[in-house]
């Protein structure tokens, strides 16, 4: 008798937001059982793809082209994108452009029909599809959309499902385990293809404009089953997201204020700190350098109270900030400020960087494959696509992208695979390692290790990163890993709908993230997109590789290996 | 940095696979400047683990996933968008079948859905819509339902009662062709 009830589907996808979602709808499809699951709720929270902003990019339309589209994605990466992934899928975003929208999500569209299109900072032509009403969170759009899809298929839905671990041996993967939120039961499903979807790494961070979900699981998860990240230096931040008051922290509205009222960064001493670090383009410098500069103010200990800048426009004329209230008094942030007390006319509120995006992840092929039989990674949780630092709005066209891929392949392999047999005494150890915060009688609290990480990853995973720092950044993390970790335990101990375990086991998580970014971060003795060094400033053309890392024993083995330029060369002065 | 006010929570808890009857647990919490939900982390932080509650987006943005509905002091809305204010009292969101304190399943309405008063008013303007049904299948809260209106099957907003109102306001922000208006009911 099978002390473990095995869950059986032929592709087994973990993660339900744009890619993992088109991916189960291509292996349905394609004629394969197809069980998605996720974190949260249906369509609503465990995902960040519902808080997009913007738009989705495709080249539709001459003298636009695919090309082009692909030449400024490898530019803003630098270089270090996997170039036959970024070609690869970057060829299907038409396509799900135009999926996307018979599926319902309202894309505006010009009189004579063409899709309308903005231009987005990096891109040679305007590519950015925009939605008809809310242009700047399309999120319940997409929602609607692909759930509707999903329903309307045989697709298994599994809700509020935390998944621990891939059930990996041998360099084949078999399946996942997880806890099921709602019962606190631990469940095993076997698959003839598992595909990882579960996003980036951004929430390890304490300032996200990321929900809760972002905390590198698929890549943690990944690193414990013998599989290949790379690239986890890449950390995308936006520069100016909202601090305090706290109903708005996370949102991106303020930077878009800044851009239409001109407002003005001011540090603690209210200085306009911004015309010292840039004279020329002061408060609208890049995104990086604006970054740098407000992070820079808090190092130094002219933040502001909550750890950012103010962002101000005391200095604009009265009726120039009464008629963007006016304009804007529907706006969530617009609300939020006036319900908080906050008058723009005096009052400033604060500001910082928020990291945004996670370029690292795993490695795949430009079939989805990653270097694990069995194991397929779709969307942002993979490695390659975007390199040194994302081109904006690319992000829900390549997830998009790779599901259509990754689904496909995924089914075609599962038809020809059998079920695999699980090892019963495999699934008892996974079992331990999901129940040890419930289990364990011992007094480190997640939240305690996740204070000690996010303040590592805040002081030395994000800008101006040093020899001394990484190091020391090395040192603490492994002694969190060695002798905090261990001790790691929920003080809830209930089974229903515990967010302290899932907080515990989410920490876990971070933890192997934060050591990869560190450890990246380190090797690479140069500047390049969204890694700056200070030690380091410049890019240099010796670093025109991918540092990879895997799990050796219990060790993280870092490598190196070249970027195969095979549809672009950058060029002398690039 | 300045002391914050605190105020008086009052919070509904109950996991049904322990305890035979729901109670209410109060917390002392800030509330200048936050969120319903801001004052619900705040319990979990620093007061008591135990509480559970859905987040999703956390309301960072303009957007609404749609995760979080609760009521406040009797009256259905988003916790990431409604402000905490003094001597608040929060309960799960009266339609869907709670799975434990605040958090419920969004896909199973309840046997006996409680019937909060109705404080909104949606409006649509049939000369403006064209029956596309984003409406319908935006609104977490299953507002509205499919019926025939003039010979045609139209989305209708049969339970009012339940809408998040202003705090969502999805069904009218993603209608593309502006025809719904949801105010509050004067």
């Amino acid at each position: 008798m099978k002390k473990y009830k095995q869950e059986e589907t032929d592709v087994l996808i973990i993660g339900a937001a744009i890619a993992g979602i088109r991916a189960a709808i291509e292996a349905h499809d394609q004629g394969a059982r197809v069980t998605i699951l996720n974190k949260g709720s249906f369509g609503r929270d465990g995902a960040s793809t519902w808080m997009a902003a913007y738009g989705y990019s495709a080249a539709m339309y001459p003298p636009d082209s695919l090309d082009t589209h692909i030449q400024d994605t490898i530019r803003a990466g630098k270089f270090l994108n996997n170039q036959d992934l970024v070609a690869t899928f970057l060829a299907y975003t038409p396509q799900g452009a135009k999926e996307m929208t018979k599926w319902g999500t309202r894309f505006e569209k010009e009189t004579d029909g063409r899709f309308k299109q903005i231009i987005i900072p990096g891109h040679s032509y305007p590519r950015s599809l925009i939605t008809r009403m809310s242009a700047l969170y399309p999120g319940p759009q997409y929602s609607r959309a692909l759930t509707t899809q999903v329903r309307r298929r045989e697709i298994a839905v599994v809700k509020d499902l935390f998944v621990t671990d891939l059930i990996s041996r041998d360099g084949h993967v078999s399946g996942a385990v997880g806890i099921d939120y709602a019962t606190g039961e631990f469940r095993v499903f076997k698959a003839k293809t598992t595909m990882v979807a579960t996003g980036g790494f951004s929430s390890c961070y304490r300032l996200s404009t990321n929900g809760t979900s972002a905390t590198g699981d698929g890549q943690a998860m990944i690193l414990r089953a013998g599989g290949k990240l790379m690239d986890m230096e890449f950390q995308q931040f936006m520069p100016a997201a909202g601090v305090w008051p706290p109903s708005i922290q996370g949102s991106l509205t303020p930077y878009a204020m800044l851009v239409s009222l001109y407002g003005h960064y001011l540090n603690d001493q209210g200085e306009r700190f911004m015309e010292r670090y840039y004279p020329r383009a002061k408060d609208w410098a890049t995104r990086q350098e604006t970054a740098r500069a407000i992070a820079n103010e808090v190092r130094v200990g002219m933040g502001s109270p909550h750890g950012g800048a103010f962002l101000s426009f005391k200095h604009q004329p009265r009726n120039l900030i009464n008629r963007y209230l006016d304009v804007n008094e529907d706006d969530s942030v617009v609300r939020k400020l006036r319900a908080s007390g906050i008058d723009l006319h005096q009052d400033a509120f604060e500001v910082a960087p928020h990291a945004h995006y996670s370029q690292g992840g795993c490695v795949i092929n430009r079939k989805c494959e990653t270097s694990l039989d069995g194991l397929y990674a779709i969307g942002e949780v993979v490695a390659g696509v975007d390199g040194a630092d994302r081109l904006g709005t690319n992000a829900m066209a390549f997830c998009f992208s790779m599901g259509i891929v990754g689904g496909k392949e995924a089914a075609l392999k599962a038809k020809s695979s059998d079920f695999p047999v699980i090892d019963e005494e495999q699934l008892d150890a996974l079992k331990q390692e999901a129940f040890a915060p419930l289990d364990r009688r011992t007094d480190v609290r997640p939240m305690e290790i996740k204070n000690k990480v996010c303040q590592l990853l805040e002081t030395h995973g994000s800008f101006s990163r040093n020899q001394e720092g990484l190091d020391q950044a090395i040192r603490e993390i492994t002694d969190i890993r060695e002798n905090q970790l261990p001790s790691l335990s929920a003080a809830n101990k209930a089974g229903t709908y515990n967010m302290e375990w899932v907080e515990a086991l989410e920490v876990r998580n971070s933890i192997d993230i934060a050591e990869m970014i560190f450890r990246s971060a380190e090797m690479r003795k140069e500047s390049r997109g969204a890694h700056e060094r200070v030690d380091f400033p410049e890019e240099d053309p010796n670093w025109l590789k991918n540092i990879t890392v895997c799990k050796n024993r219990d060790q993280l083995e870092m490598n190196t290996t070249p970027v195969i330029f095979s549809y672009m060369s950058p060029q002398k002065g690039e | 940095m300045q002391e914050q006010e605190l105020t008086t929570i009052r919070i509904f808890r109950f996991d049904p696979s322990v305890d035979r009857e729901p109670r209410y647990e109060t917390y002392r919490v800030p509330y200048v400047g936050y969120t319903v939900l801001g004052s619900l982390e705040y319990v979990y932080k620093y007061h008591d683990s135990s509480l559970a509650y859905r987040t999703g987006c956390l309301g960072k943005g303009s957007g609404r996933c749609g995760a979080c509905p609760v009521t406040v002091n009797g009256i259905p809305a988003l916790s990431c968008q409604r402000m905490a204010e003094p001597n608040m009292t929060v309960d799960p969101h009266p339609k869907f079948e709670i799975i434990k304190d605040l958090v419920v399943d969004l896909e199973s309405p309840r046997q006996e859905p409680l019937k909060p008063p109705v404080t909104i008013k949606i409006t649509i303007d049939r000369s403006k819509c064209v029956g596309c049904r984003d409406c319908f299948y935006i609104c977490q809260a299953r507002v509205y339902e499919l019926q025939k209106v003039d010979g045609k099957t139209l989305p209708v907003p049969a339970d009012v009662a339940s809408c998040c109102g202003l705090t969502c306001k999805m069904c009218s922000t993603h209608c593309s062709h502006d025809a719904i208006k949801v105010q509050l009911l004067e």
